[in-house]
């Protein structure tokens, strides 16, 4: 499934639509067996060691598709949301679309018919191109973070490493969208307010609040400079019927499943507010991604993913959001 | 799906199988164990919560926090010599306390069974003679006339989780590791940290059951605390949360387990509706320590 190549540098810093040959898209690193438990000892306890932290653990989702769908064809597909909080900071603050894949999913499958598990994440490169950053040093910083997280992985679950490629990225990567309001005394009350009514809307069409990550609360805890920001947090979201009719082949399912399309779940969706303005900004990769960077053909997934593209646009538009 | 929509039973008469009504409580021997299912808590006429804490205080309970949470409810939590006894033990700490949920919506309190709590906290150490006698002190102090739709099997409670892949009462969090005295000041320290900058306290209550063994009572995240409103505040009694630091370990019950066995007709898509709430507590409570 995988082309063991590492590409160039160079060729990643081609941006969006005009990459036309081949990028790195996600690597994995495959081992032979389940290493379930190694990854739960990585992800829960020594992931903390290169300064990384775990925010929403959702493992073994795979159960979840057996008790709600009736069939699995995974022994394992775990989201592990993790940041490199520390490091990131001055990212965020030079370029709050990292929050886009901030944080992401260290990605953990296994399928029952193979004896191997797939541990990985999407190539930071791409992350990088999808969010639209092209400023070299905040790119060579982001990049940085990895290679301590990819030797930890190589220690700990060793295998294979693979890396997918891609060819194009859609011709808008991300859903952008701005939020204008009355800023009240304190800036928590319209945050507050606003949070519930996303969350209510959002449960209501049946998605689910994988993750919820706070920078701005982050930061205060670590009592590190972030006040360009008032308020910067990013929702992990998911949608439990669509990711079973991607990642798993349930009962109904005649195509074949894409767990590692996982790589790409939750999506994170980041929103801020700079400090001592009325706007809020909100951002999202496009679930679109999905099919480019995964090379996603199944007409039934393609339909899926654009559809939810567009409802989740159809929803912010609701909540006042206006399409930048 | 194994789970079904959490229905409230206003109408049910107390007693039910295997845990008998205040009268007969007294008579169950060690040996007799409850069989069959345990609702999960008794309903009483409502009182505020100063009427609560003044039942209890006059029974003799010491009442450690009434907390009250907005558009939620208050939840008053008690203890006394007999429970602090009980849960002192490896890895029992929790079950020295016991709550009751001021129930401002459906006008009424609602009150943690000890049989049902007890046996999921005590495991194979359950003392059926103490928690019998205190529901049936309770029953008799409140009036009981109601119980809970949530239950479970007796015989499931200690080796509860909600479903496959998720925790058990043994798997919980831990939230750091040092010498004993320096975690308890950590969050002491926390606390008083927070209080100076004029943000509410964490630390609700502090019981030393054995010097190597502190109960904490403790409030987390103000975003985090706000997830009964999306289950049902009905079983808000839920927080605080309790914190076991032990032989220099700081340990909180798992947020899938404490929520499952506190909702345990908690259906899976209402579970999702909180998914962020297991690792949100995990992390609310870590920034004491």
């Amino acid at each position: 499934m995988f082309l063991n190549k590492l590409l160039s540098g160079a060729v990643a810093l081609s941006v969006a639509a005009a990459v036309s040959y081949a990028a790195p898209a996600v690597r994995f690193n495959v081992a032979d067996g389940n290493v379930e438990e190694a990854y739960n000892k990585l992800v829960n306890e020594k992931i903390n060691s290169i300064g990384y932290v775990l925010s929403d653990p959702h493992e073994r989702i795979n159960d979840g598709y057996a008790e709600k769908y009736g069939a699995t064809n995974l022994d394992n597909l775990g989201f592990m949301s993790v940041t490199n909080d520390e490091g990131l900071r001055e990212l965020l603050i030079a370029d709050p679309r990292i929050g886009g894949f901030s944080p992401f999913n260290l990605h953990i499958y296994k399928l029952k018919e193979e004896n191997k598990t797939y541990v990985g994440h999407i190539v930071p490169e791409t992350m990088l191109d999808i969010v639209g950053v092209q400023d070299k040093k905040t790119r060579e910083g982001f990049v940085a973070l990895f290679p301590s997280l990819d030797e930890l992985v190589q220690k700990e679950i060793g295998g294979k490493v693979g890396i997918s490629e891609y060819t194009a990225l859609p011709e808008q990567p991300m859903m952008e969208f701005t939020i204008s309001f009355d800023r009240p005394e304190a800036i928590e009350d319209y945050v507050d307010e606003f949070q519930e009514g996303f969350e209510e809307l959002f449960e209501e069409k049946k998605y689910i609040i994988a993750g919820y990550k706070n920078f701005r609360e982050t930061y205060d805890d670590l009592e590190q400079d972030f006040d360009k920001y008032d308020a910067y947090f990013v929702y992990s979201l998911c949608h439990f019927q669509f990711s079973d009719g991607i990642f798993n082949m349930n009962a109904k399912a005649t195509k074949s499943a894409r767990p590692d399309a996982g790589a790409f779940a939750p999506c994170s969706m980041y929103m801020y507010i700079e400090k001592d303005t009325n706007t809020m900004h909100v951002g999202m990769p496009k679930l679109e991604n999905w099919i480019k960077v995964m090379n996603i053909k199944d007409p039934a997934k393609v339909k899926s993913i654009l559809g939810l593209d567009k409802e989740i646009i159809g929803m912010m538009k609701s909540l006042g959001a206006k399409v930048k | 799906m194994r789970k079904t929509l959490a229905l409230i039973a206003a109408a049910f008469v107390l007693n039910f199988s295997g845990c008998g009504s205040s009268s007969a409580t007294t008579d169950v021997k060690a040996s007799e164990l409850p069989t069959g299912e345990i609702n999960t808590y008794m309903y009483a006429p409502y009182m505020d919560a100063a009427a609560v804490s003044a039942k209890l205080t006059e029974a003799g309970f010491e009442v450690l926090t009434v907390y009250k949470l907005k558009k939620i409810g208050t939840t008053v939590v008690f203890t006394n010599d007999a429970m602090k006894a009980m849960a002192n033990k490896p890895g029992r700490a929790y079950a020295a306390i016991s709550r009751i949920f001021i129930d401002e919506a459906n006008q009424r309190i609602s009150i943690n069974n000890p049989v049902y709590f007890n046996k999921a906290y005590m495991q194979d150490e359950y003392d059926n003679d103490l928690s019998t006698a205190l529901k049936g002190q309770l029953d008799t102090l409140f009036a009981t006339n109601a119980v809970s739709m949530d239950k479970l099997d007796f015989g499931d409670l200690a080796d509860y989780h909600y479903m496959m892949g998720m925790p058990y009462y043994a798997d919980t969090d831990n939230l750091a590791e040092g010498e004993q005295a320096a975690l308890v000041a950590s969050v002491q320290a926390y606390n008083d940290k927070l209080v100076a900058k004029k943000k509410p306290a964490v630390q609700l209550f502090k019981i030393e059951l054995a010097p190597n063994r502190v109960l904490l009572g403790m409030t987390i995240g103000k975003k985090t605390s706000k997830f009964p409103k999306k289950i049902g505040t009905h079983n808000g009694g839920v927080l605080p949360w309790l914190v076991v630091i032990e032989d220099g370990k700081a340990q909180a019950l798992n947020g899938k387990f404490h929520v499952a066995l506190s909702y345990p007709l908690l259906s899976m898509s209402e579970f999702m509706k909180i998914a962020t709430m297991p690792g949100a507590v995990e992390k609310d409570l870590k920034k004491a320590f």
